[in-house]
Order: structure tokens, then sequence, then C-alpha cells
């Protein structure tokens, strides 16, 4: 093994991330090189001269008494994680009632809500930011199925822009809108055929509230970093076109 | 889904402070790396706990918490950042200035020098400056594996990017770090020779400016 091969592989010889056969080999070299060797000692010094100077930063105590009393009465006052509100029941119940309800049918072993997290934090690539009018305009070309738009435009809540793009392997629209200040997004599918029913329902992952509810004959999962009030208080909005 | 039962939910709250309050320090840590301002990082690390607990469920037991926990920081900073979409990652524009500055620069000289004249000797100030000055993906990468020690896995799940691109946010994050820290200490190359052979890590600092006693 030559230097130059070996200054490839120094940072993974370093941080551990070798297989024990190549690791092996950086050694063999290092012990014959004295080059490589006082390379490998000095940075292998900084590295633990910068991890212990860092790790001295410590959090205030004053933060760490927040944090402890902001959970504490987190706990106290916590309901249930999610309880469907009345208003979204009687929603859901009204909905079902009309026949628009579709019994949602998904594979089970595509997770909607994985792929829809993945996608709101990268919703860097939107295709098209614009109004209400520049997003249908767009998605009356693009849109992979007969999409319709999940949330309708009211006080405080707008549509900022959409991308067309695959989730699960399905074709899906993620939208983007914005809460007075907050974003989140809706990715919408079509519901697949002969799939298993989807109940609505509410998770909490990688610190996003996440509603996945079925509409019409499509999935729709909105992903925020929205308090659960917020979240009932727009999922409804759904079912009142 | 979301509901505990009565029971569940004080296991539940034990295990979340056994699994992820060992880790405020790290927390704050990496909310300050992020922020840079410190009554931001208390208020990110407010929300990130908050958001932990009440997201507790979707924690895979057996995994790295600290991670899950950078994870939540990470998302929780970029969404209050964005005002509409989060900028996208310049990586290439980025990668064509850091090249710029690595040009000539050999690793290996960081450490030719005696340990007394060197950056081994670099102040919590000085290092913590250096980090800084870094573009915020170099930085992360940085702070995640050499002060929290995550591995590259963990690293790419947090800043949600392939295995490849960690490794070389992490390769010229260092780089560069090293390089903007041996100059904030006067520590600096002159020139490379012909050849590109060798590169001197001392400047020749002239004798009126003082210097390290060299």
């Amino acid at each position: 093994m030559e230097c130059d091969v070996l200054s490839r592989y120094m940072d993974l010889y370093l941080d551990g991330e070798l297989a024990v056969q190549e690791r092996v080999e950086v050694e063999t070299h290092i012990r014959g090189c004295e080059g490589c060797r006082r390379f490998v000692t000095g940075e292998s010094r900084f590295r633990a001269v910068l991890r212990q100077q860092m790790l001295a930063v410590r959090a205030p105590g004053s933060l760490r008494d927040q944090v402890t009393e902001k959970l504490k009465g987190h706990r106290r006052s916590s309901t249930p994680a999610w309880r469907p509100s009345i208003a979204y029941a009687a929603a859901v119940a009204g909905v079902a009632i009309l026949g628009y309800l579709v019994i949602a049918t998904y594979p089970k072993a595509q997770d909607p809500v994985a792929g829809a997290v993945a996608a709101h934090v990268a919703s860097t690539g939107l295709e098209m930011s614009g109004d209400r009018d520049q997003v249908e305009t767009f998605l009356r070309l693009h849109a992979p199925f007969s999409y319709r738009l999940p949330v309708a435009d009211r006080e405080g809540i707008r549509l900022v822009g959409a991308r067309v793009t695959r989730l699960n392997g399905l074709p899906a629209v993620v939208y983007q809108y914005d809460a007075g200040g907050k974003m989140f997004s809706v990715a919408q599918y079509r519901i697949p055929e002969g799939a298993a029913e989807v109940q609505p329902r509410l998770d909490h992952q990688d610190g996003f509230t996440v509603a996945t509810y079925p509409d019409r004959g499509l999935i729709q999962t909105l992903v925020g970093d929205l308090p659960d009030g917020e979240v009932s208080r727009i999922v409804p909005a759904a079912w009142t076109y | 889904m979301g509901l505990w039962p009565i029971g569940g939910r004080a296991r539940e709250a034990t295990r979340f402070d056994r699994e992820a309050m060992p880790h405020l320090d790290a927390a704050y840590r990496f909310a300050l790396s992020m922020t840079r301002d410190a009554a931001e990082a208390d208020d990110l690390v407010q929300e990130t706990f908050l958001k932990a607990l009440r997201s507790f469920e979707s924690f895979q037991e057996g995994t790295n918490c600290k991670a899950w926990l950078f994870r939540i920081l990470r998302n929780t900073w970029f969404n209050k950042l964005r005002n509409g979409a989060r900028e996208v990652d310049s990586d290439d524009a980025m990668e064509a200035i850091q090249d710029a500055a690595l040009a000539g620069w050999d690793d290996r000289a960081f450490y030719r020098a005696p340990d007394e004249a060197s950056i081994l000797r670099a102040t919590r100030d000085e290092l913590e400056s250096a980090l800084r000055s870094l573009p915020p993906d170099f930085r992360e990468a940085v702070v995640m594996s050499d002060v929290e020690g995550l591995t590259y896995k963990e690293i790419a799940d947090v800043m949600g990017t392939p295995i490849g691109t960690v490794m070389s946010r992490l390769y010229r994050g260092r780089r560069l770090m090293r390089r903007r820290l041996a100059k904030a200490m006067g520590i600096d190359e002159v020139e490379e020779e012909a050849g590109g052979e060798v590169v001197q890590l001392f400047a020749a600092r002239s004798k009126g400016e003082g210097g390290h006693g060299m």
C-alpha cells in the first residue's frame, strides 16, 4: 500500500469504519512508514484534544431545570397522545354517510408515514412555487393521477407549492402549505387496487406530527411541525369540500 | 397508534428519562453548533425534548438515542429556519469553493511540526471558532463524528443523506477546519515548493512581530 492510497483510507481508519482486512493493511503500512505514522499519531491526538475540549461544553443548569419542568408539565397535562376530536369524528362519519369515504386500502409493507416524513424533510425540491392558481395549472399538466387539493385555502393556511414525485414506489403529489409561518406538507397518493384498509391515524415521528387519512380514493399524509390540536383542526377541513 | 395504556405511560416516562435525558449535554452542544447562539440553542433543546417525549414511541430500542434526538433537533431547526422551502443544499457550489481553499494543502503538514507549536495546542475558543467558521453541512458532520462519536451510518440517518456524502463532508470539513485553525493560530504554510513535495508548516514570522518563541 502506497502513501497516497493510504491517505484515502486515513479518515475511515481513524473513524473505525474499516473492515478488519483493510485495517490490517493500513496498520502494516503505518508500521513501516514514518510519515504516515506521524500523521496518524498527530491526527488522533488532535481529535482527542478537540473531543476533550468540546465535551467540556455542558448544558447550563437552568436549561436542565427548564427541560425537566416542561417534561413534567407535559406528562401531567397530556391526555393520551391523540384522540380524534368530536368534530373530526363527526366529519368522518358525515363523509362516510354521504358515501364519499372509500374504504382505503394499502399494501401493508409500504409505510406511507415514513415516505411522507422523508419527503417533508427533503421538501427542498418544490418543482412549483406559487399560489393556488399557479399550483393548479402546474398539476393539471403534470399530476400522475387525478389530484385534488388536500386542504382548502382559508384564513391562516395558504398553498405555497407542490411537486410530483414517487413515494414508496407510488406516484405522489406533495403539496406544501404555510400555516401562519409554519410549513406543513401533504403527500397524496392514489389508493392502489386491492390493498388493506387504512384508518385515519396520527403519529409522531422525528419531531413531526403526522396525520394519515383516506379521502375519496386518495390517501393523504400530512406532516408538520404542528401541535396535535392544530393538525386535528386542519384535517377535518379535508373532508368538507 | 398514539394511545398509551395508562400503566404503559409511566413506563414510557421512565424509559425516556433513562434513554434520552443523559443526552441533554450532547443535544445542547449540537444545538449550539447549529444555531451558534446560546438563547436559540436553549429554546431548540427544550422544543426537541418535548417533541422527543411525544414521539418516543417512534424511537427504536437498540438504536442510538443520541442520534435520534439529533435528528429531531435538526428537523426542528430547519423547520424554524425555512420560510418557504429550505434552501437547497448548495453542495456543488460549496465544493468548488472548498476545493479552491484546500488546493495545495497537504494535511500531513499539520503534524510535521513539533507539538509545542502545532494545532494540538489550540484552546477551546480557537477550536470553537474554527468549527463555527465551517459551512453548516460540514460543521454538523464534523461535530457529530469528532465530538459526539456517531458512526457514518448514524450521521447519514440524522442528515438524511447517503454515507458517501457524509464521508465527503467529513473529509472537507476536517481539513478546512484544521487549516483555518492553523491560520488563526498564526501557524501557516508559506508556500508549496516546486514539485509540491514539501509544504512548510510554519510561516517564517518576522522577528519584529513576536510569535510563538520560535
